[in-house]
């Protein structure tokens, strides 16, 4: 191959990688809830202790996350989806299979 | 030398010494039935997702859980307040929990519908049959180790019931307990049960499980081989993995939103010496066979209720367990009586959990 | 400038485009699971005694009480003055010991010496004990952490 294009064909993965990381470690940095906040629910005499995050911002953050989840897996399917319609047509035309009938 | 050549050179490196591509050639080679009946072999690799989320949330919590009376409560009311993050993790395990038992459900009932289990897949089902109660003994075990009043009182009557089987029963209730009695060692036993004893019992097993299938390959239908539809098939890899792939990653979403938007909460910690809270159920996946026990009147005759209602669930889970055996023609009438008890069953099983739940 | 032939195919594309993406929800799952694995153990901010456990002890002793997770030392010099150390060697975390016949604190683990000041004089210990500050206040002392530089 060229020497530039393998040049490019790098920068464009690399640029990818780049790209998809970022939102995560902005992301991920949001999600850190700060540990000093008021801890304990309640003291541990009382009935039930109730799992929830500990503050709004953390809330928010887990529900920034749940959104940016479920726009991944729908990203994902589509990808997955392309990809099995590929596979299925490969099989289809035997592509793999010289040897069979 | 580029990274191509250098990853090529390593996988000769591993190939010249492992041979691994023989396993890698005869996945490429095995074949997915295609039929009406294909959407219930997604359920099996569902359940390994799960387990697998099973084992390394389990083992996160373990970092930070202690199985004491004194402490158990508290460490994982620590995990749930303290621990970054560890409320959704303890929150994932116990869905993940609830998830992997129905769909380890839904897998069994598919399998006795459409009848995978004749032959040569017997031992598949037979071994199938010791995972369900693996499963089922995973979720019991765990269902102790918060220590709080509910799991305490559930667990006091769930090891009492063995107890009604005729000459065994106290042994089993004893070895399950660590005494006559729950105290620190039943906490211990079942937590080494949890994670120690039941992984190595279900890794053994579904090792087995997973080999017979591959060896005998997927089943198809009554009468397929001579039909048309016999010959439809899916490459298992990549078409059936990548479609595998979309319901793991649907499910794993569902599993983790539930998981942030109900999280299970903590009760305080259980008192020996207290009464038994009122309300006490088991955890759904037992509240079919916890209602059963109830609708036996206390006395049968020279025997009491539980042990009658017990020995005729054993004798129901053996001939669960011989079901191939039993149904060895699935295409004639005793085929055609096997599928409708199992619909009864899934009727009996909701309407018994319904009612439990109701009353 | 247009390109003679394409940087890469279209399946080297969708490939990069969904491992890179699974790479991505990939790395935000597993952001949680490290941060739970890593709890913080912060210090605290200040530690409360009652004066009169630690008021008595004879010059030239020190009096162990706790600094969060670590041990401290009260010691009383031999003109009746009052300091704190955190008494966690500063080679390896060893705990050290108060040899009050030599007037040194002495670590174990691999012979490190300090003076009865905390500074390091001998052996493997690259710094001084850490000093924490005392004051009292009516029937309490409060150690807190040492002023930030």
């Amino acid at each position: 191959m060229i020497k530039r294009e393998k040049a490019g064909r790098l920068a464009f993965f690399i640029f990818l990688i780049v790209g998809f990381f970022l939102p995560v470690f902005s992301l991920a940095r949001q999600e850190a809830p700060p540990v000093k906040t008021p801890e304990m629910q309640a003291p541990a005499q009382s009935e039930k202790s109730v799992a929830a995050p500990q503050n709004i911002k953390e809330a928010s953050r887990i529900y920034v996350f749940l959104g940016w989840m479920w726009v991944s897996i729908v990203v994902l399917i589509y990808f997955l989806r392309l990809k099995i319609r590929e596979a299925d047509r490969l099989y289809r035309i035997k592509f793999f299979s010289p040897a069979k009938k | 030398m580029s990274i191509r050549t250098i990853s090529r050179g390593v996988a000769t490196w591993f190939e010249d010494r492992l041979g691994l591509s023989a396993i890698v050639g005869f996945l490429k080679e095995k074949e997915v039935p295609q039929n009406k009946h294909t959407l219930w072999t997604y359920t099996g690799s569902l359940i390994l997702v799960f387990f697998g989320i099973q084992v390394v949330t389990g083992v996160m919590l373990a970092f930070y859980y202690k199985p004491t009376l004194e402490l158990a409560n508290k460490s994982i009311g620590r995990i749930m307040t303290e621990v970054p993050l560890g409320w959704i993790i303890r929150s994932v395990h116990f869905w993940s929990s609830t998830f992997m038992i129905a769909v380890v459900f839904i897998h069994l009932l598919s399998i006795w519908i459409i009848k995978s289990y004749r032959k040569p897949r017997e031992l598949t089902w037979m071994s199938g049959v010791f995972l369900l109660v693996f499963t089922l003994a995973f979720g019991f075990t765990g269902y102790l180790l918060p220590w709080d009043d509910l799991s305490l009182a559930a667990t006091k009557v769930g090891t009492d019931i063995p107890r009604s089987i005729p000459w065994v029963g106290v042994w089993a209730t004893k070895f399950l307990r660590g005494g006559d009695d729950i105290s620190a060692d039943t906490l211990s036993r079942f937590f080494s049960f949890h994670v120690s004893v039941l992984p190595l019992c279900l890794l053994a097993v579904l090792c087995f499980h997973i080999f017979l299938i591959q060896k005998q390959g997927m089943s198809f239908p009554l009468g397929a081989q001579e039909r048309e539809e016999g010959k439809r098939v899916l490459p298992f890899w990549p078409n059936f993995v990548l479609r595998e792939a979309i319901v793991w990653l649907v499910f794993l979403g569902v599993l983790i939103t539930v998981a942030v938007l109900l999280p299970p909460s903590l009760g305080k910690s259980a008192d020996l010496m207290a009464p038994a809270p009122e309300g006490i159920k088991p955890e759904w996946y037992f509240l079919f066979l916890f209602q059963t026990l109830k609708i036996f009147p206390p006395k049968i005759l020279f025997m009491s209720g539980d042990t009658v209602a017990v020995l005729v669930i054993l004798v129901g889970v053996i001939l669960f367990f011989c079901l191939p055996l039993i149904d060895n023609k699935p295409d004639r009438r005793k085929g055609k009586l096997i599928t409708a008890a199992a619909y009864l069953f899934i009727l009996y099983a909701v309407a018994m959990t319904l009612w439990s739940l109701l009353s | 400038m247009k390109l003679k032939h394409s940087v890469f195919t279209r399946r080297q594309f969708l490939n990069g485009l969904l491992g890179g993406w699974l790479g991505a929800l990939a790395a935000s799952f597993a952001y949680p699971i490290i941060k739970f694995l890593f709890p913080p153990t912060p210090e605290p901010e200040q530690v409360i005694l009652p004066l009169a456990d630690y008021s008595g002890i004879p010059p030239n002793s020190v009096k162990t009480f706790a600094w969060g997770s670590k041990p401290g030392f009260i010691k009383k010099s031999d003109d009746g003055t009052l300091a704190v150390f955190v008494a966690v060697c500063t080679h390896l975390d060893c705990s050290v010991a108060y040899l009050a016949d030599q007037k040194k604190f002495f670590c174990a683990c691999d012979e490190g010496w300090y003076d009865d000041n905390g500074i390091n004089i001998g052996g493997p210990p690259p710094k001084p004990l850490r000093r924490l500050v005392l004051e009292e206040e009516g029937a309490n002392l409060i150690i807190k952490r040492e002023k930030a530089a």
